[in-house]
């Protein structure tokens, strides 16, 4: 499987040329350290509020993030 | 008001630490729960399907929805981490300890857990990365670790902070042309002598103190288990 790319601006991770969560198309191949923010039980539950780690990065959707981009 | 979680830590093959996290994602995710019809016994994955159902079911009226199977980690696993900087390890963000449990049993290359709570001000180390040529100076000698000079040391000549990336002079080599490398793919391997940047020692032996991390002290996680 070919490594996924990073969004630079939301660091979401993703394998199309367009990022999938803030449609930015500036992506990266270049980047260290993966987090995934886990849905709740409702899927439109804001993960800042329940998770300490979406909480500190700022991440307010469930997903598979680069920790670090360059 | 800060979320009621816990941050554990487990320990894996190294080099395996993205598989386990797609694994343990999947075990959060992929599962859903099981609802069943009581007179057809048709299998349904929430309570409102299966009322939905069971209002035009032919087998029967009335009654309610059974529930077979529960995904028993949805909502409690919040968040999972592997920071790479830390080789074979994962941490995972949960409601109790008891959810990684469930949440690493049959997951392969998971070697063990390590006991006790990692505290935020652990965690945070990994969450606000320092920029990467922090901590190097000039003079100090560091190895290569990835690229064409990968394994070789080098002088640092001039540290470009801004762009993360260090101007290097290679030891036992015949080059001296300068190489630039990203300081992520240099690691420091000796200070400088302070004896040579004189005016700035205090400040140097600062630095130097810091490059031991706090991951060293007893409370450490690193120093249980
Ligand atoms: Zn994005």
């Amino acid at each position: 499987m070919a490594k996924m790319k990073a969004c630079r601006n939301c660091h979401y991770l993703t394998n199309e040329n367009q990022c999938p969560n803030c449609k930015s198309t500036n992506l990266s191949t270049s980047y260290t350290g993966i987090v995934v923010i886990l849905p709740g039980r409702d899927p439109l539950e804001d993960p800042r509020k329940t998770s300490y780690i979406a909480s500190r990065l700022n991440i307010d959707k469930p997903g598979k993030y680069a920790l670090k981009v360059r | 008001m800060p979320p009621k979680t816990s941050i554990y830590a487990v320990r894996t093959t190294i080099g395996q630490e993205k598989g386990v996290t797609d694994l343990i994602t999947t075990a959060v995710v992929g599962e859903t729960d099981v609802w069943e019809c009581p007179h057809c016994k048709e299998h349904f994955s929430t309570k409102k399907d299966t009322l939905t159902h069971m209002k035009k079911c032919k087998e029967g009226k009335g009654g309610e929805p059974k529930l077979v199977s529960q995904n028993q980690l949805l909502g409690r696993v919040k968040a999972i981490l592997v920071p790479e900087t830390l080789r074979g390890y994962v941490f995972i963000e949960t409601q109790e300890f008891r959810d990684v449990e469930i949440a690493i049993s049959g997951v392969p290359h998971v070697r063990g857990r390590v006991g006790g709570k990692v505290t935020l001000k652990e965690i945070d180390t990994f969450l606000v990365p320092k920029p990467a040529a922090e901590g190097i100076s000039i003079d100090d000698v560091v190895e290569i670790i990835s690229g064409p000079f990968k394994g070789e040391r080098a002088k640092v000549s001039r540290v470009d902070g801004a762009k993360e990336e260090l101007i290097l002079e290679l030891l036992d080599s015949p080059y001296t042309i300068p190489v630039r490398v990203h300081a992520d793919f240099a690691k420091l391997v000796e200070k400088a002598e302070p004896a040579k940047t004189e005016e700035k020692s205090e400040e140097e032996g600062e630095e130097g103190e810091e490059e031991d991390e706090e991951l060293l002290d007893d409370d450490s996680f690193w120093a249980r288990d």
